[in-house]
């Protein structure tokens, strides 16, 4: 009997290849629900943080005019966090820790792990980060940088590693140790800032002898910052570079999510990550080492996160230097868990919640302290000292994402329109059954356009009401633009939107709806999924986490 | 002279008091697991109840000056949480540790949010009595010191909360072993489909179970504020509604185990507080770690980690734990 | 259009029918399960439910007892309109299932399980176990299920377990007993005693349904027979008045082969061997004691026996799944005893797996990644074992649902979304593909319909015809025997005996349940020699079976 030829090397095996049409119909699928679920993600948020604001404003206000206080809450956001190179500067500025830690939940939640630990992770590699940039820290930028990062990547990928083994051997389960892992890193961190000589060996203090933080690491540790370089090639194109504190840690970012993208979708190991993910039983049939997958991943986890953490420490904000509480009170990591949950896992997901969420944290400023002022303009009898909390957005956002994303309500969204879209993509005969791919992807059109419109209206009215050059200063110019069309256009958002909801929620709960007798009613016919199931071709979806996977138990020691 | 003082320090009511109460602490949220897994549904929400329920808590003592209504409504808003939990675990048939962490960082940002509206921006001053939850003096024997001294002070002057804590434990031990609701619910956390088949009502014990783990963990957030710290400090739970879940899977969700699990963390918590008070020994690897606050403050969540590591092997949860019920055929 | 076949028995003064539904339908999305269903059932009466899998009678069973709802029809029990909504009216109305898949708590005691629901004292009184114990003895006498009350559900075996679900629904009073495929996990010996049991039941006045798609059985216990298929009845029949054949024929529709047509085995060299293999099973409890055999290149060894005596951890323990505690197992003349899975599968080994749903596929995965699961680090399918080869990937994927027919749009549609025959079909596919030295196939067509089973069936003998060794274990006797060229039956983990493919089922059964050879020829002997009384050991159905022979000289050379 011949040995397999499959062993060797078979590059030029000749073998039937597949459709170009298919691959393009594979992306298409792909993309919208995708979009459409963020879409919805943005729809709630905005849609709790407005009722909030309409109940909770003062005075004798009618409905139309609380609305308008909507607007000009939302408008301010837009421009607090897009309005103006420095508030984009700062708005980015503050993605690159972010998305590393929704990375490092990502990844986790693809082998069906929960990794709650990345502000841990970010603890310790950001504090190994700046023990380095201080023991080195006459070291030349070149040299001293990448040593700074390397030393959050690897305290990173240690204490990603502790829970990783914790969970192989022991059979840990990681939601707890990640946790209490959390709490040890936030006070081994302060420990250590706050030692003085002595308790650390071979290292020293590293403490300022008069206050509670680090001493600065050497300035090679310091971050580039973007404004820098653009001086670089253009010299004297950015006047104050400081005030734009985006540093080149974003690029860095970008680069982790390409890594990111490349090893779940190109690499074995990526293969064999989300197997596990999926199913460990099939994962093992296929003579995958499930414990070695679960200790890889958390320290590819722990990495990510802790690389974060480096780049939080070289950053503008912090002049390389930290109080000895810093990370005990970090919100990064945990802020992780949101992006990466709302991103769905994926690379540019979780870049695009991270995006989000860092607009909404730099614009909340704005939001908070001028909503008075702006909101005055158009309604009267509204004090102009009137504040929007900024807690409201925020927990708004929190809950509901959270929420919505348990609920799962997003991946199913994405599968519902998935399927009505492959239906009618793949040229079915029945009129009925391509009426809810049209009214979808119509909805879905008229909410991205009003998004667009409301954002792009925003910071064109900031450029044509000043000139180019005093653009990146104040946005004070925002008082001068109209609330009307603005009024308009977050009307419209919100009517599409909440159809697209309404659409959607349709086809989840559509046999409820179906009669017990006679024929069932064309809308209800429209929405089957028996043709869509048969006939069009479903792309490959990771679920969100390995209970959707069925993997049972997660309390389960044995998972 | 340190060794003396640590084996005093081992036996004293000084440890044994507080480190009940803590134990106490913990126990209410680990219970409300128990009954919540053992119905099948994983609750890892304990920490955003704990503290929703310490937030009103504190909050509605202040407004209305009485602790019973305080003690009450925190339990309420602990159960509304929990219901909201149930309703995404059950009804969606959501992972339950997203809906459970979705609940946690919800309960911080709305106690978060709502603390400066309620308290017009300037929190919750400390509490004296008579707004705070009292200790009992139960002491009927008539000593100080020595052995009955010890029982004296470690057991019959204990909190209010305390010794319902313990009423708690004994209920839930014999509703869960000895009764037929008791048999019912492990038979939903066990095999739902089989307890569907006999007749029995497969989501509304689950919804129940999970309630009543939110009516416990309240309890625990209002006995945190109003009993322990006598006061309310954002995100002041700390982590104790993951620690309480430590103990429940140290204690393979039987009751009695729990507690004793709760008994080996709360002497741990306050030790992190007694240590510091032991004479210095001069060895340097010694008395760094137990007179160095950070590290101290380290010492319930290593220890959790070590009872996790140590255990869980043999552990075996409700064999239907985690998995969202699918009545038969669809 | 087949016609609906009727034998009736002329109606004399009949008692009220205890069991009607008429025209009942049930629809899943994609799939009919029950077409416009009559089935009529006589008080008294053991009725028997036959069909293939898929054909519709546990659903029609399941709408009965009130575990799924019908689209239309009716039900009349004991000639009175029926609602059931849910199990606890068909309780109510005296109706009983014992499940295929039984609903015990292994943890709980007999007694608890046989009350639950239905606890003495009622919903909130403390459990009162003397009462309970009282009443389950009550109902062991009375029906002759003799059991302890206070043991572990867990730890009986299979035929205790399924006295329990009796004496469950005996406690509720039920009068009408549906029972699922009682008897696929009983040794022939406890079909035997179960029969006894039903017969008894009925002499009490019950009345019992059973579902089976075991002709034998119909022929020997039941009274009347409704034979289903593809969701609608196309059979009612008089049980004595019918014959296998005939129910054959209707259950499937055609002639039925009995064999698959395939050439004398040509064996070559041993290319597995099993020498004397023990191992554990999960519990820690002895799966194999001491297994031997040998397979040779293009020969297919069977392997018979009741499931749960260790055929499971044999094909675990051969594909590096299980560890062995003692003994060895070669391929060919190399040492595999104890490698890794990844190991086993390069060095020449397929395994189709017993459950594909959880370890044949990752569900979640496309059909493409599922062509390659287990082999993802080939060469042919990635570079260096690091970097996916897309584009071979989905060739190959391509290349393979042409040949193997699987009716799946593309290689990018979920693993999901196919049917159970189709999956298969990938799992088939990918290991037949490999070209293996040595597949091992564990219940290779379980749950999958008759056209994709032939097919499965006719690519196994291709595969020994081209120098395969094939292991192949089955609970299918059916399979086994027609498949084989050898036949080798497991009882508690050994080998008792390798017969030839003509063996008579008689002796089969006694090699399965335990007898030894020489034992079950002194019982013939013994038989023959005393006329017709019946055999202890045999059950009844193989004494039945030997009725045709006429001759007890006829039986003795079946031997």
């Amino acid at each position: 009997m011949a040995a397999s030829t499959l062993e060797q090397p078979a590059a030029n095996q000749e073998l039937p290849t597949a459709g170009f049409g298919e691959r393009a119909r594979q992306l298409a699928l792909r993309v919208t629900p995708s979009l459409s679920a963020v879409l919805i993600g943005i729809l709630m948020m905005t849609l709790i943080g407005s009722l909030l604001i309409i109940i909770t404003a003062p005075g004798n206000l009618g409905f139309f005019d609380r609305f308008y206080i909507t607007s000009a809450a939302y408008s301010l956001l837009v421009a607090g966090s897009f309005g103006g190179w420095a508030n984009i500067a700062n708005t980015l500025g503050m993605l690159a820790p972010l998305v590393l830690a929704g990375f490092s939940v990502a990844v986790a939640f693809r082998a069906g792990l929960f990794n709650i630990g990345a502000a841990g992770q970010i603890a310790v590699g950001g504090t190994l980060a700046v023990i380095l940039g201080i023991r080195f820290g006459s070291a030349p930028g070149w040299v001293l940088g990448p040593l700074v990062l390397l030393g959050g990547l690897v305290g990173g990928a240690v204490w990603g590693w502790i829970v990783g083994a914790l969970k192989a051997w022991r059979g840990a389960h990681e939601v707890v140790t990640t946790i209490m892992l959390n709490f040890v890193a936030g006070y081994l961190s302060e420990y250590i800032v706050d030692c003085s000589s002595g308790c650390l060996p071979g290292i020293g203090s590293i403490r300022v002898a008069s206050q509670p933080r680090t001493m600065q690491m050497g300035p090679g540790a310091a971050l580039p910052l973007v404004s820098h370089i653009i001086n670089l090639i253009h010299p004297g194109a950015i006047a104050s570079e400081t005030s734009y504190p985006l540093d080149i840690g974003l690029f860095i970012a970008l680069a982790g999510a390409a890594f990111y993208w490349f090893l779940m979708q190109r690499t074995t190991l990526g293969y064999e990550i989300r197997a596990v993910g999926q199913s460990q039983k099939a994962a093992r049939y296929a003579g995958i080492n499930v414990r070695r997958n679960i200790i890889v991943t958390m320290t590819i986890a722990g990495a990510f996160a802790g690389l974060g953490g480096a780049i939080i420490v070289m950053g503008p904000d912090h002049q390389q230097s930290i109080p000895d509480t810093f990370f005990l009170n970090d919100q990064t990591g945990f802020n992780g868990i949101i992006v990466a949950l709302l991103g769905l896992n994926g690379p540019v997901g979780v870049v695009l919640a991270g995006l989000l969420f860092a607009a909404l944290a730099q614009g909340a400023n704005l939001m908070q302290s001028d909503a008075g002022i702006f909101a005055s303009n158009a309604v009267v009898g509204l004090p102009t000292n009137y504040s929007v909390r900024i807690e409201f957005i925020q927990f708004a956002f929190q809950a509901m994402v959270l929420l919505v994303i348990a609920g799962q309500i997003v991946p199913q969204f994405r599968a519902m329109q998935r399927r009505a879209l492959a239906s009618f993509m793949s040229g079915f005969r029945s009129a009925a059954a391509r009426l809810p791919a049209v009214m979808l992807g119509l909805l879905i059109l008229v909410d991205v356009a009003a998004m667009a419109a409301f954002i792009g209206f925003i910071i064109v009215s900031l450029v044509s009401l000043q000139s180019v050059v005093a653009l990146d200063t104040t946005v004070s110019a925002i008082y001068y633009v109209d609330l009307d069309p603005l009024f308009g256009l977050l009307l419209v958002f919100y009517v599409a939107g909440i159809l697209l909801l309404l659409l959607t929620l349709g086809i989840r709960f559509r046999g409820r709806w179906r009669k017990q007798a006679g024929a069932p009613s064309l809308l209800a016919e429209a929405f089957s999924t028996s043709e869509a199931l048969a006939v069009a071709p479903l792309m490959s979806s990771q679920p969100l986490t390995s209970s959707e996977a069925g993997n049972g138990d997660p309390m389960d020691p044995a998972r | 002279m340190f060794l003396s003082e640590l084996g005093k320090l081992l036996i004293s009511g000084d440890l044994w008091g507080p480190g009940l109460q803590f134990g106490a602490l913990l126990l209410l949220p680990a219970l409300g697991g128990v009954i919540s897994e053992r119905s099948g549904v994983v609750n890892v929400a304990m920490e955003g109840m704990m503290l929703t329920g310490a937030f009103f808590g504190a909050i509605v003592v202040v407004d209305t000056h009485s602790v019973l209504l305080a003690v009450l409504v925190a339990m309420l808003t602990g159960g509304m949480m929990a219901l909201v939990h149930a309703f995404f675990a059950i009804q969606f048939k959501a992972d339950q540790i997203v809906s459970g962490i979705a609940i946690n960082i919800a309960a911080l940002g709305l106690t978060g949010f709502l603390l400066p509206i309620f308290t017009n921006g300037e929190g919750v001053a400390t509490l004296h009595a008579p707004l705070t939850l009292p200790n009992l003096d139960l002491a009927f024997l008539d000593h100080s010191a020595g052995v009955l001294g010890f029982i004296n002070e470690v057991f019959l002057q204990q909190n209010v909360i305390f010794y319902i804590s313990i009423a708690v434990l004994l209920g839930m031990q014999y509703l869960l072993f000895h009764t037929n609701i008791g048999l019912r619910i492990r038979s939903v956390g066990e095999h739902p489909q089989a307890a569907d088949t006999a007749g029995i009502n497969v989501r509304l014990i689950r919804y129940l179970c999970v309630i009543t783990s939110g009516l416990l963990s309240g309890l625990a957030g209002a006995f945190l504020a109003l009993g322990v710290a006598h006061i309310f400090n954002p995100n002041m739970t700390e982590g104790r509604g993951f620690i309480a879940l430590a103990a429940m899977i140290f204690g393979k969700w039987k009751p009695w185990n729990t507690a004793l699990a709760c008994l080996i963390f709360g002497l741990g918590t306050e030790l992190q507080y007694q240590f510091p008070l032991l004479p210095t020994t001069g060895i340097g690897i010694i008395d760094t770690p137990l007179h160095s606050t950070p590290l101290l403050a380290m010492i319930p969540y290593v220890l959790t980690i070590l009872v996790l590591v140590g255990l869980i092997g043999r552990a075996v949860a409700p064999a239907a734990d985690g998995l969202p019920y699918e009545p038969g055929g669809e | 259009m087949q016609e609906l076949i009727e034998t009736q028995e002329p109606g004399v003064g009949e008692a009220p029918l205890a069991v009607e539904m008429r025209h009942i339908s049930k629809a899943w999305p994609g799939v009919v399960a029950n077409d416009d269903v009559n089935l009529t059932v006589r008080r008294g009466e053991i009725h028997a439910l036959v069909g293939e899998n898929g054909a519709g009678k546990t659903t029609l069973m399941n709408i009965l007892y009130g575990l799924v709802r019908p689209n239309s029809g009716e039900i009349f029990i004991d000639g009175k309109v029926a609602r059931i909504t849910g199990p606890r009216d068909a309780i109510s109305l005296g109706i009983g299932m014992v499940h295929q898949h039984f609903m015990l708590i292994p943890p709980l005691t007999v007694a608890e399980n046989i009350v639950l629901g239905r606890e003495p004292g009622g919903t909130f009184s403390r459990y009162q176990r003397q009462e309970a114990r009282a009443r389950i003895a009550d109902l062991s006498k009375q029906y002759g299920l003799h059991i302890d009350p206070d043991a572990i559900t867990g730890q009986l075996s299979v035929g205790q377990q399924q006295r329990v679900e009796i004496l469950k629904v005996l406690y509720r009073q039920a009068q009408i007993l549906i029972m699922d495929e009682p008897t696929g996990v009983l040794t022939p010996q406890e079909t035997g005693e179960l029969f006894v049991v039903l017969r008894g039941l009925v002499a009490q006045g019950k009345t019992i349904i059973f579902i089976t798609h075991k002709l034998r059985e119909v022929l020997d216990l039941s009274d009347r027979v409704t034979v289903m298929r593809r969701g609608k009845v196309v059979g009612n029949l008089i049980t004595r008045e019918t014959s296998q054949e005939e129910i054959a024929r209707l259950m499937v529709g055609r002639e039925v082969l009995l064999r698959v047509e395939k050439t004398p085995a040509r064996p070559g060299d041993v290319l597995l061997r099993v020498d004397r293999v023990t191992a554990d099973s999960e519990r820690g409890l002895a799966a194999l004691r001491g297994v031997s055999f040998e397979v040779r290149a293009g020969e297919i060894l069977g392997i018979a026996g009741v499931e749960g005596n260790g055929q499971s951890e044999l094909v675990e323990v051969i594909t590096g799944l299980r560890r062995a505690t003692g003994g060895k197992v070669w391929l060919g003349d190399r040492d595999i005893t104890n490698l890794s899975a990844r190991q086993v599968r390069t060095a020449g080994i397929a395994h189709i797996p017993e459950d594909r749903r959880e370890s044949g596929l990752v569900l979640g995965y496309t059909v493409g990644n599922n062509m390659i699961l287990g082999r993802q680090r080939w060469a042919l399918f990635s570079i260096d074992g690091i970097l996916l080869r897309l584009k071979q990937i989905l060739n190959w994927a391509v290349r393979l649902i042409r040949e193997f027919d699987v009716r799946a749009p593309g290689p990018s549609t979920l693993a999901r979304a196919l049917s159970g025959g189709n999956q298969q079909k990938v799992v088939v596919a990918r290991e037949l593909s490999a070209e293996p030295k040595v597949l091992v196939a564990s219940q290779p067509t379980r749950g999958v319909d008759i056209g994709a089973i032939e097919f499965i069936h006719r690519r196994l003998v291709a595969q020994r015809d081209a120098g395969a060794a094939i292991l192949l274990v089955s609970a299918e006797l059916d399979e086994i025997r027609s498949l084989s060229d050898r036949i080798a039956v497991m009882y508690e983990g050994r080998i008792v005996g390798i017969e030839s493919p003509e063996v008579s089922e008689e002796r089969l059964g006694l090699l399965m349940a335990g007898a030894s050879p020489q034992q079950a020829e002194a019982e013939r002997v013994a038989r023959s020699t005393e006329g017709a009384a019946p055999a202890p050991l045999a059950s009844q159905p193989q004494a039945a079976e030997a009725e045709p022979a006429a001759s007890p000289q006829q039986a003795d050379a079946e031997g």
